[in-house]
């Protein structure tokens, strides 16, 4: 005979084997819990908002124009095919950094850069590579120049936009989704760090950079409102290719 | 219950519990990164360091909550228990994960700037930041895994140790508010609320259906009203011995008093305390094997007749006065100092003479 008295009154001692009718009931109820958990982040992961088509390159990007430092960094480099517009290029450095300082000298002079490409739908921004390969002085002819120097700015008047102010680099690809409540701290860093600010228009769509009144660059008092949904009243210009919004009040 | 503490006393049984939860974390991890990656590819990706954080961080909320489930489970269906017996092994699985997921995210977003990623996390910004929340509650897990020991739990003596480790959920409060305000304001899918709430339900529910039995079977114990008899001492009559099952207990409510398991063994009656010296387990719902009352959660042992573990283990719970009169039980509802000997009550046979 096995012990009755075991098997009517089963108990659990940890150190001992466990009584079957405790393994009976638990190993199922365990497999199907780890099952459940493994289909639940499956489900989770796959609920997931969609980051954006921004893009980071791994190759080398190299181009040759002109470059700005105000209100932030950018470069005017040809258009992609001939006759085309010219296009404006943010920068960059490495990490949450502008590249202000390292352009300053060159401002308004014609550079080459070369660096990792950073895309969202149009807007183009280059990563500097370190050092002089990163961005030094170049020969444009004087035509060439010409063609690739900023044009006055077109205004469309003043506008009340809601959306969304995110850092250029993360936004556009850096980070991947580079906007919204959890990137918050990221984007704060980014933009104390030089970063130019954009401004993504919830109803358009449209990408804006951020400048204050004047055209200079963002009041720092604005930073910690990235990642918010905000409302920013200002004037719409269009600078060349670029959008841009300048605030004049929160 | 030793003498002599060891990181980890292992066998077979919190073996194969690490597995399952070993198993558990990186089988979850594996399908949420690669389910992860394959929905958001190509130029839609999402980074992969942003996916192994929220890997690991809804990993860490899904653990937290079968750790404060598996309790209330155990008190509603014993064949949990064995999932109580290593559950700190749960809990100190959490925090890690939780950790990962906090150096993954900090190191990703305050990393790489014109701060330290700490300092940049610390800043006070206008408003308290999700990522305080989630630092509030790592920080608890934190001091909770590291206490876990029953080296701590001795040092720090059982009632600090218990309101250190009731800090899980306030830990669990804050992990919430770090949710709330932080992923769910960035994510649009309903289905991550959803799950939350389902959770918050889920759990909220077990601890009041287990909460609403144990007052019911404390009310209700006792079958004639606590008739105290006048006696030397004032001893409460807390039934019958026919409803204590051999080796097992009936588990008294006295008001204002930590409540007493009422243990019928060889013949005999004893009354001990129902709180067991280590975690508080309820002894009550323990059983008498090989002459010691055995706690359910982790096995601890005491003789009946004197609340004290076998030698070579020093622990020792308070004792009851106990005496049968007729079938039924009266015990004195003052404890007796830890380890007071007590000799149990004897039960007189069923069968008198039938004349
Ligand atoms: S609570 Fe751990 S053995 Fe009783």
């Amino acid at each position: 005979m096995p012990q009755p008295e075991v098997d009517r009154d089963p108990f659990f001692i940890g150190w001992l084997k466990m009584p079957r009718a405790y393994a009976r009931f638990l190993a199922p109820v365990t497999f199907a819990l780890v099952a459940a958990l493994t289909i639940g982040g499956a489900v989770l992961a796959w609920a997931q908002r969609s980051p954006g088509p921004g893009t980071w390159d791994d190759a080398a990007t190299t181009f040759t124009g002109i470059v700005y430092t105000e209100p932030y960094a950018m470069i005017r480099v040809p258009p992609v095919e001939p006759g085309g517009a010219p296009r404006t290029v943010l920068l960059v450095e490495e990490g949450k950094f502008g590249a202000k300082e390292r352009a300053r000298a060159h401002d308004g002079q014609p550079v080459r850069v070369s660096g990792t490409l950073i895309a969202r739908d149009s807007r183009l921004m280059l990563e500097l590579a370190a050092g002089e390969d990163g961005l030094r002085a170049a020969e444009l002819p004087e035509a060439e120049q010409a063609a690739l120097r900023r044009t006055p700015p077109r205004g469309h008047g003043p506008v009340t936009l809601r959306g969304e102010i995110v850092d250029s680099k993360c936004y556009l690809g850096a980070m991947k989704p580079g906007g919204g409540r959890t990137h918050k701290g990221c984007a704060v860093l980014c933009l104390k760090g030089g970063v130019p600010p954009l401004f993504a228009a919830r109803d358009s769509g449209t990408l804006y950079l951020l400048t204050n009144a004047r055209g200079r660059p963002l009041d720092p008092s604005l930073f910690d409102r990235v990642g918010d949904d905000v409302r920013l009243e200002g004037v719409s210009e269009d600078w060349d290719d670029l959008p841009v919004l300048k605030v004049s009040s929160r | 219950m030793s003498v002599k503490y060891a990181p980890v006393k292992w066998n077979r049984n919190k073996k194969v519990y690490d597995l399952f939860v070993a198993g558990g974390i990186v089988a979850y991890l594996a399908v949420f990164l690669a389910v992860g990656s394959a929905v958001w590819a190509g130029e839609h990706a999402i980074s992969f360091p942003i996916l192994l954080a929220r890997a690991l961080g809804t990993c860490a909320l899904v653990m937290l909550h079968i750790a404060l489930a598996i309790g209330p489970l155990a008190r509603l269906d014993r064949r949990f228990l064995p999932l109580v017996y290593n559950r700190r092994h749960l809990g100190v699985a959490t925090f890690l994960v939780g950790f990962a997921h906090a150096v993954v995210g900090v190191g990703y977003y305050h990393g790489f700037g014109l701060l330290n990623p700490l300092v940049s996390l610390l800043t006070p910004p206008d408003r308290v930041p999700f990522e305080w929340f989630g630092l509030g509650a790592l920080a608890i897990l934190f001091v909770m895994a590291a206490t876990s020991h029953d080296f701590w739990q001795k040092t720090l003596g059982g009632s600090a140790w218990k309101w250190l480790h009731i800090s899980v959920y306030p830990a669990y409060a804050l992990l919430v508010a770090h949710v709330l305000f932080g992923a769910l304001r960035s994510e649009t899918n309903l289905l991550y609320p959803v799950v939350l709430g389902v959770g918050f339900v889920a759990l909220t529910g077990l601890h009041l259906a287990t909460g609403l039995r144990e007052r019911r079977r404390d009310e209700a114990p006792l079958p004639s009203q606590p008739v105290r008899v006048a006696l030397e001492v004032a001893w409460v009559d807390v039934g019958s011995v026919d409803e204590i099952p051999e080796n097992r207990a009936k588990v008294v409510a006295l008001p204002g008093r930590e409540r007493v398991a009422v243990f019928r063994h060889a013949n005999g009656i004893s009354a001990v305390t129902n709180v067991c010296a280590h975690q508080r387990g309820p002894l009550g719902e323990g059983k008498i094997v090989d002459g010691c009352i055995t706690c359910p959660w982790h096995g601890w042992e005491y003789r009946p007749e004197d609340g004290c573990s076998p030698p070579p283990f020093q622990e020792k719970i308070a004792t009851h006065r106990v005496k049968v009169v007729g079938r039924r039980v009266l015990i004195d509802p003052d404890p007796l100092p830890p380890g007071t000997p007590v000799e149990p009550a004897k039960i007189e046979e069923e069968c008198h003479a039938a004349t």
